[in-house]
């Protein structure tokens, strides 16, 4: 199984520019916007991926494979693995075209990317990874002992086959005395991109104290079917020590949110406070 | 109390949370966000299916309007399609002291396939102008020929009160290319009327000579030649000479004309022009420019000239008698678009003689779309802007369930004769209502199967005819009906293309025609892959074993370099099918190895898989006993 720590933007929604224009790195910018596709049984359906080099950057070959993926419940690191690995995998049924290339600088590599859907399956949802890797060129001559960095992005592949059912819920809602932590559990059979907030209502009040935004997360079906959302508290003077009603809302694009409430004593670190004025 | 000294009290000494039972609950989401969402979170829809349509569609108005102190009028407009036939027509029918009547309109039909078109009512004829009558024009070896029935339009106007059976006559027109830019017309009629003109459209030239005559009761002829000579970047030089007869009154009207383009958007036109007549002569010259800039265009002519007219006095008994009449002219118009919605445009007109002004006009006309439904148009006299007798309005609204409702105010034409005060302002409304009538498309068809060369269908693939593109389905299959007819280019979208095809770009030119049924089917290659390994032979079997693979060896495909991994692998993707070499890039051997029994392999690709096990044998690279002589 091979790990990488890169960054996936799974659900996001812009142009990134993938590296910074430091020596040694190679700089280009990719469309990350993940693939989504509805589909049925038997459809064969073809995305693009663009890849963009700079334009002051060295002629550099380009790998482009597709993997099996998943996030740790923390959504803090992404596991690859063999295509086939999951059983939710659309990996196996996923070709590219150019699997390699050489792309000179300020040119656009456009990968097609098919999702050919096999003819038995269960109506639900399937994902992977399309990864673009930097290789090395074959043929350069390396003079001496050096540490060469390579490139690689990520974006998600995500394929609804037939009517899927999307649902979800709040298993469990805490704080500590810097963090909000909401654990949700995926009950349909289709990858979730979950959005939210967090309100602290003072007791007595109807208005919120303070109102906290859950970054994104994408809650899959397997291996693990929960996820746990996390965010900074707000600084202790807006949210002091004291006892709150929290309720969690999450938007997984249905048509309904999902709440939880829950009392709390929050106890802020004192040094905090003093920061913050 | 707590105390907010910054780092006296260490902070985790103080950060718990105690908590209570957790509640659960859903909140439905508002509509217009969950509509927003759903436009938003559609996966992107990849290059669209673009079919032509399937139905045809006639749109029909009816309207029936009132005029104030008058009569009623009913006006039919309709345009469209049916069953491939394009349709046109818009006339109006009245009723009031002539009865129910046609009072004008016209309408067609035509086969644009079959190329054949007939039309009826009001029509032009260049041999008769304004008629009304029928004709039916088709193609036919390259030429349009058409035949006519024709009366004229206002037979009063031409010859009295001559029987109108008498002005009825059968025409026969054609128009010949005899080379590019070049259009010969001719018209004949029945009673020996003829009209014959020869165009010649060039780069930088037009001419066209004109010749027409028609015999009695209508009774003229006239010849007529024009010229236009564009110099450069829009200077034109322009000119023409008319000589007309119309029943023994002869006449001609020569002009000259110079256009001169002073800017981007201004421009100077000078004008000579000379009319001459059995009892007149008039001579004039007119200037004018036209300046645009923004939301503003502004023209301005003026006119000056003399005018000698000869005429029959009977004061001291019959003697020709003859006056010169010196006359100067100015006009003016200030055309203003206030905005997308707002239009103004203002006329002044100044008409003077040596003896001071003797006609002066002021016009503001004003357009306003004041809303998507409502639409306003005022005609007002300037500065005088009360003046009932001058004012003419227009308001539009669009009504629900496709009625419209216009209502006009001014000196309005009656449907029929409106018996007394012809001048008087009046009220006009008019109700319409839009219908739409479908009914099916005529078209060609166009199918076929996305295959490889092995015969197996594509699915998911891109076919594009001209503007047209749909998906093939799960057996390769597209199909295209209703295609109007032209000539289209069938090809593959590449960038559609599932991604384990490559398409050579071969694409078919068709000819398709309403009853065209082709059938064409476009063929893919597909793409494989080699694998192979490059391995040091240890116990050499001449085979690959675990653990005898190389790293970062280069093998070489036709100009594609791979270099093996850390287990002695390399692939090629996505290789068309067919004989291939693979080469051992023997420079970049590792140090201390050799190639085994040889540096390239030939492999074939065929349809229907990869080529695997294209290995490669490295050996040690033996180090010869060098034997020397002991050192004395």
């Amino acid at each position: 199984m091979l790990r990488r720590f890169l960054l996936i933007a799974l659900l996001a929604t812009a142009n990134v520019t993938a590296a910074d224009q430091q020596p040694g790195r190679l700089a280009f910018s990719a469309t990350l916007e993940s693939i989504k596709i509805n589909a049925r049984p038997d459809d064969v359906v073809t995305r693009q991926f663009r890849l963009t080099l700079e334009p002051n950057q060295p002629r550099t070959t380009f790998r482009v494979h597709v993997d099996d993926w998943w996030r740790t419940p923390d959504g803090a690191q992404s596991v690859y693995a063999a295509p086939g690995t999951l059983r939710h995998s659309c990996a196996t049924w996923t070709s590219v075209n150019p699997v390699d290339a050489t792309v000179s600088a300020g040119e656009t590599m456009v990968v097609r990317v098919s999702v050919k859907v096999p003819h038995e399956i269960t109506p639900s949802g399937f994902w992977c990874a399309l990864t673009v890797d930097e290789v090395p060129d074959p043929m350069a001559q390396n003079a001496g002992v050096g540490v060469k960095f390579l490139a690689s992005v990520s974006t998600g592949i995500f394929v609804y086959v037939g009517d899927v059912s999307r649902k979800a819920s709040i298993v469990d809602l805490s704080a500590d005395a810097s963090n909000v932590r909401v654990r949700v559990r995926n009950d349909g059979n289709a990858p979730l991109g979950i959005d939210g907030r967090i309100e602290f209502y003072a007791a007595g009040t109807t208005v919120p104290a303070a109102t906290v935004t859950l970054p994104r997360a994408t809650v899959l079906t397997e291996p693990t079917v929960e996820g746990v959302m996390t965010a900074p508290l707000p600084s202790s003077i807006k949210l002091p020590s004291g006892r709150y009603r929290m309720r969690a809302i999450l938007d997984f694009g249905t048509d309904h949110y999902i709440g939880a409430e829950r009392e709390a004593v929050i106890t802020r670190p004192v040094a905090s406070a003093g920061r913050d004025r | 109390m707590l105390v907010a000294i910054a780092g006296l009290v260490p902070a985790a000494a103080s950060a718990q949370t105690a908590s209570a039972p957790l509640t659960t609950f859903t909140l439905e989401k508002p509509a217009d966000v969950r509509a927003a969402e759903r436009a938003a979170a559609a996966p992107a829809p990849p290059a669209p299916t673009v079919l032509p349509r399937d139905r045809d569609v006639l749109k029909a108005t009816l309207g029936l309007g009132y005029l104030q102190d008058a009569d009623w009028g009913s006006e039919v407009r309709a345009y469209g399609d049916v069953r491939g036939h394009q349709v046109a027509f818009d006339g109006l029918f009245t009723d009031g002291p002539h009865s129910l009547q046609f009072d004008h309109g016209s309408g067609s039909v035509a086969d644009p396939d079959r190329g054949w078109r007939l039309e009826g009512g009001d029509i032009f004829s260049s041999l008769r102008g304004a008629s009304r009558g029928g004709r039916f024009t088709m193609r036919l070896f390259g030429l349009r020929p058409s035949i006519a029935i024709l009366t004229p339009r206002f037979p009063t106007l031409i010859a009295g009160s001559v029987d109108r059976r008498r002005l009825t006559v059968a025409t026969y027109r054609d128009s010949v290319h005899l080379f590019p830019g070049n259009t010969f017309d001719m018209e004949v009629a029945s009673d020996g009327s003829y009209f014959g003109s020869l165009l010649f459209n060039l780069p930088r030239v037009t001419f066209q000579a004109t010749h027409r005559r028609n015999q009695p009761p209508v009774d003229n002829i006239d010849t007529s030649t024009m010229l236009d000579i564009r110099i450069a970047r829009g200077l034109t030089l322009g000119g023409g000479v008319l000589w007309s007869d119309e029943q023994g009154q002869q006449s001609r009207w020569e002009t000259v004309s110079l256009r001169l383009p002073l800017g981007h958007r201004v421009s100077l036109t000078l004008e000579r022009a000379y009319v001459r007549s059995a009892d007149s002569s008039n001579a004039t010259s007119s200037i004018s420019g036209v300046v645009g800039s923004g939301r503003m265009q502004l023209f301005h002519r003026y006119q000056w000239g003399r005018t000698d007219l000869r005429y029959l006095s009977d004061v001291d008994g019959p003697a020709y008698l003859s006056m010169t009449l010196d006359r100067q002219q100015a006009q003016s118009m200030a055309h203003i678009a206030a905005g997308s919605r707002l239009n103004f445009t203002f006329q002044v007109a100044s008409a003077w003689s040596p003896r001071g002004a003797v006609q002066t006009w002021e016009e503001l006309q004003t357009s306003w779309r004041a809303s998507k439904y409502t639409t306003v148009e005022l005609v007002t006299s300037v500065p005088d802007f009360g003046n009932m007798q001058r004012m003419r309005a227009r308001v539009v609204q669009q009504l629900p369930y496709a009625f419209a409702l216009e209502a006009d105010y001014g000196r309005l034409s009656a449907y029929q004769a409106i018996p007394y005060e012809l001048d008087r302002s009046r009220a006009k409304l008019m109700l319409s209502r839009t219908f739409g009538v479908s009914s099916p498309a005529r078209g060609g068809e166009l199918r076929g199967v996305v295959v490889d060369h092995a015969g197996h269908s594509v699915a998911g693939a891109r076919v594009v005819a001209g503007d047209y593109a749909t998906y093939t389905d799960k057996d390769g299959r597209y199909v295209f009906e209703h295609l109007p007819r032209g000539q289209y280019d069938l090809a593959l979208d590449p960038n559609q293309l599932p991604a384990n095809y490559a398409w050579d770009g071969r694409r078919e030119h068709l000819d398709v025609s309403f009853s065209s049924r082709i059938n064409a089917n476009l063929h893919v290659a597909p793409l494989n892959s080699i694998h192979g390994r490059v391995y040091h032979d240890t116990n050499l079997n001449g085979r690959y074993d675990t653990g005898e693979g190389l790293p970062g060896v280069v093998v070489a495909l036709e100009g594609r370099v791979v270099a093996t991994d850390r287990d002695g692998g390399y692939s090629f993707f996505n290789v068309w099918p067919g004989a291939r070499t693979l080469t051992l890039v023997t420079s970049r051997l590792p140090q201390g190895y050799v190639a085994g029994t040889t540096t390239s392999r030939d492999v074939t690709l065929s349809d229907e898989g990869p080529v695997t096990n294209a290995d490669f044998q490295l050996l040690r690279k033996e180090r010869p006993i060098v034997w020397r002589e002991p050192i004395k």
